[in-house]
């Protein structure tokens, strides 16, 4: 059983525990709320000098010599609220080249291979601002770190930075997710000229499947003309998966030589290239298409017959009549369909047809 | 008494003792490291958040599409307000379906009225079986809406109607009178979003009571004074803070809220859903998904993040607070006896060796273990056979631990959200942790000993809910678990 002198040894570490508790609840507060006090003083007194250089030309100068006159952390905070908010890409070029050799940057930036992940992070975080050709490795390696939240801000400095490490982040990309996929690709997109460079030479019939569908949703979601006429070409692709991603993709072409493309989609053998050829249709509002839309809102697949009827009803006009005409015929399930679809207000088909 | 009885008696309590003071050593020790593997896991997600890189990666349209599952039974009084609220979430890409689950009130016509909807025919694919539906209605001024019309079925069964009507990949299940934060969902999403298999994410729900509401929105965060809903406040803490986040690394978290839970769909599904049998369909959820995870050989994962926050209103009084937690324990035992193939079980890894184990001796058994050590100890003190001054420090032994639990808590909370910004909220909750001993884990006790009878019964009702409101008028409604 246990002894009184246990009792007594537990008692008094209980004790001294709540009592560090209770002490720990005073200072910490007190000093976290010194130094969030600190950087927002820093981020007011930082935000006129850059907004001097941004708007009138004034000397950088000041930035750079009250940057330096901070504490590291004041300074990186500050630097990393306002540049991410307000500075461009062309002006952080010019920031860049300045802060980079700066002892505060540099003492963040040797912590790029800490073995504590927030150092790291801290380290990406800067490398997005402030990074230069000889940080490729660096964020090479943070790229591919074990926190997910580094490999995230890494993603922001490579796009800064170009070259391969796009590379590296586009081929990695079919590895992972759809939402990761699509989140990541968001992040890299921020400097688009540079990221379709890298991704249009990828787009060919021979690649991968699996490879070329994550690139094919990249070329989606950039909107880039170059990268989509290649993805127009892969259209008659052998793998339906591919002919899926590619009638996506394509709504957001809008090109006269999608749409025979697409038409030829909206009878593919798989209900999901049908689905999806619908719905870009629909997007493109292509008028033309009334036709075989409504003929696929009696189609046997509910994806089909829903996407169908949404592009009808997002294209308007005629096609809208030829969407309440099938609401009135013989078959159930494509008057169900219509009914539902044409009593959506305008602003409930785009956005039914977006997601 | 005759001599051999009364060695025997004494025998038989000794021996009961040292169980006892065992099973709370090692409870208690289970405590502390939850609370050690739980402070790393905060200080990253503080960070995490606190990074403005990180909160304008959230609002990147490339989020997932979440589908918001509102089951709402009789809540007239709050529901235009609170889905208003839901509505206006900050989030690229979500729908709400709100499922009226026969609601005697007017909550339809509310809702009819409040959202200008119309009848849409049943153009959804049904997979789950659910009491019938009446109608489906879209509103003319609110895309996002999708509003379900049925039969009364309960909680589960809304819930499983509102599964099959969702559109999206992602689900979020909340309750009607539930007050999510604006950046809640962005949030929700992110672990979704770091390239990790992840089955199920929980958010942190604190009490509401209080606190300054505003068109469904805190505003201003406070400490109820009242006893009851202030030390509710600080289980709150402890449980979320660092009860859950705990169990992320020990893998086996079995609880998600089911006021504020965002799941994959398609899971949900393989599942067939929420279990109707259940009052507490949250935890049968998560352990049937744990279960089916397992079986499935899935690495995905079900994990809680702190940083989301939903708010919920916790009772006041000790009739509505008892209903609640003999609920919450007569579903702990009936899910723990549905699924007691997984305890010990290795096949069931983490979940099956640590989890289980850990629900049955630690939550399960405790109120049982509690009574009868509080009667065995007064019993052997009475028979001389435990001195008093051991009884006594042995007493405050136990005390203290329980507040060192709870003051942790509120140093975690203070150092890193720090949602409470007065001194003297801070204050209350420092006091709260001290007096929650004292009376508060008694009547705990009783009505969680109380379930047991209750479930031997057969009794599978959810009892009367009645709310004070966000500072209006009352509203029924269920409640929100919040145990370890």
């Amino acid at each position: 059983m246990l002894s009184l002198d246990v009792l007594a040894v537990a008692l008094t570490v209980e004790g001294t525990l709540i009592a560090a508790a209770l002490g720990g609840l005073a200072v910490l507060r007190l000093y976290l709320v010194w130094r969030a006090r600190q950087v927002e003083a820093g981020v007011a007194r930082l935000e006129p000098l850059l907004h001097a250089w941004l708007v009138e030309n004034a000397d950088l100068g000041a930035v750079i010599t009250f940057l330096r006159a901070q504490p590291p952390h004041v300074a990186f905070r500050s630097v990393a609220r306002l540049a991410t908010a307000y500075v461009t890409f062309e002006r952080q070029q010019i920031l860049a080249p300045l802060l980079r050799d700066e002892p505060w940057v540099q003492g963040i930036l040797r912590h790029g291979r800490s073995v504590f992940w927030w150092r790291r992070f801290d380290a990406a975080r800067l490398l997005s601002i402030v990074g230069g050709p000889d940080d490729v490795t660096l964020v090479a390696a943070l790229l591919s770190d074990r926190s997910p939240a580094v490999r995230l801000v890494a993603i922001d400095a490579a796009a800064r930075l170009g070259g391969r490490l796009v590379d590296l982040e586009l081929d990695s990309l079919p590895g992972r997710q759809d939402a990761v996929q699509q989140y990541q690709f968001a992040a890299l997109n921020r400097h688009p000229a540079i990221v379709a460079e890298a991704l249009v030479p990828r787009l060919r019939p021979e690649v991968p499947t699996v490879m070329l569908n994550a690139w094919i949703d990249a070329a989606g979601a950039s909107a880039n003309p170059v990268a989509l006429w290649r993805v127009r070409d892969l259209a008659l692709h052998e793998a339906p998966e591919v002919r899926l991603h590619v009638a996506r993709a394509l709504r957001r072409h809008a090109e006269p030589e999608t749409v025979p493309v697409l038409l030829k989609l909206l009878t593919d053998d798989d209900w999901r290239v049908r689905a999806q050829a619908a719905r870009a249709l629909g997007a493109l509002r292509v008028t033309s298409a009334s036709a075989p839309l409504a003929e696929a809102v009696r189609d046997r697949a509910w994806w089909v017959r829903y996407r169908a009827a949404l592009a009808l009803a997002q294209i308007g006009g005629e096609a809208r009549g030829r969407l309440l005409l099938v609401s009135r015929g013989s078959d159930p399930l494509a008057r169900d369909m219509s009914t539902l679809v044409a009593g959506l207000s305008s602003a409930a088909v785009v956005e039914m047809s977006e997601v | 008494m005759s001599p051999d009885l009364t060695a025997w008696f004494v025998y038989l309590v000794t021996t009961a003792d040292v169980a006892i003071l065992w099973y709370m050593l090692l409870v208690n020790s289970f405590f502390a490291l939850l609370l050690v593997l739980a402070a790393p896991q905060l200080f990253a997600h503080w960070r995490f958040s606190s990074e403005d890189v990180l909160a304008r990666s959230l609002t990147s349209s490339a989020v997932p599409r979440v589908s918001i599952l509102v089951p709402a039974h009789n809540e007239a009084v709050t529901i235009v307000d609170s889905l208003r609220a839901l509505l206006t979430l900050q989030y690229p890409y979500f729908e709400v379906v709100l499922v009226n689950d026969g609601s005697t009130d007017d909550t339809m016509q509310r809702l009819l009225d409040a959202y200008d909807l119309y009848e849409v025919p049943p153009a959804v694919m049904r997979r789950l079986r659910t009491e019938r539906v009446k109608a489906y209605y879209r509103s003319k001024t609110w895309t996002k809406l999708l509003v379900v019309d049925k039969h009364n079925g309960g909680k589960a069964d809304s819930l499983n109607v509102g599964l099959d009507a969702a559109r999206f990949p992602y689900v979020l299940a909340c309750d009607a009178d539930t007050l999510i934060e604006p950046d809640a969902l962005l949030r929700l999403a992110r672990p979704f979003l770091f390239d990790q298999k992840i089955a199920a994410v929980g958010g942190t729900i604190r009490v509401v009571n209080s606190c300054t509401v505003e068109e469904g929105r805190v505003i201003d965060a406070r400490v109820d004074s009242r006893w009851l809903s202030g030390i509710q406040t600080v289980e709150y803490l402890r449980a979320f803070l660092f009860g859950r986040l705990g169990w992320n690394l020990l893998g086996g978290n079995l609880i998600i809220s089911g006021a504020f839970g965002l799941f994959r769909r398609d899971y949900l599904t393989e599942i067939l859903g929420y279990a109707t049998s259940t009052v507490t369909e949250d935890f049968e959820l998560i352990v049937r998904l744990q279960r089916y995870l397992k079986e499935q050989g899935a690495a995905a994962k079900v994990v809680f993040i702190p940083d989301p926050v939903a708010w919920t209103e916790v009772p006041t009084s000790i009739a509505v607070f008892g209903r609640q937690r003999e609920r919450w324990h007569r579903g702990l035992i009936s899910t723990m006896v549905a699924h007691r193939a997984l305890i010990f079980n290795p096949r069931y890894g983490a979940t099956g060796l640590i989890a289980m184990p850990y629900f049955l001796f630690a939550e399960l058994l405790a109120p049982v273990v509690e009574a009868v050590g509080l009667v065995i100890t007064v019993l052997c003190t009475l028979a001389g056979v435990l001195s008093l001054r051991f009884a006594f420090f042995f007493f405050v032994a136990a005390y203290l631990f329980g507040t060192l639990l709870s003051l942790a808590a509120i140093l975690m909370e203070e150092v890193s959200f720090h949602r409470y910004r007065r001194p003297m909220d801070t204050l209350r909750l420092v006091v709260f942790a001290f007096i929650e001993p004292f009376g508060y884990r008694q009547i705990t006790v009783w009505f969680r000993l109380k379930a047991f009878v209750r479930y031997f019964q057969g009794d599978h009702s959810w009892g009367r809910m009645k709310r004070e409101g966000f500072g209006a008028a009352a509203a029924p409604a269920v409640g929100v678990r919040p145990a370890a």
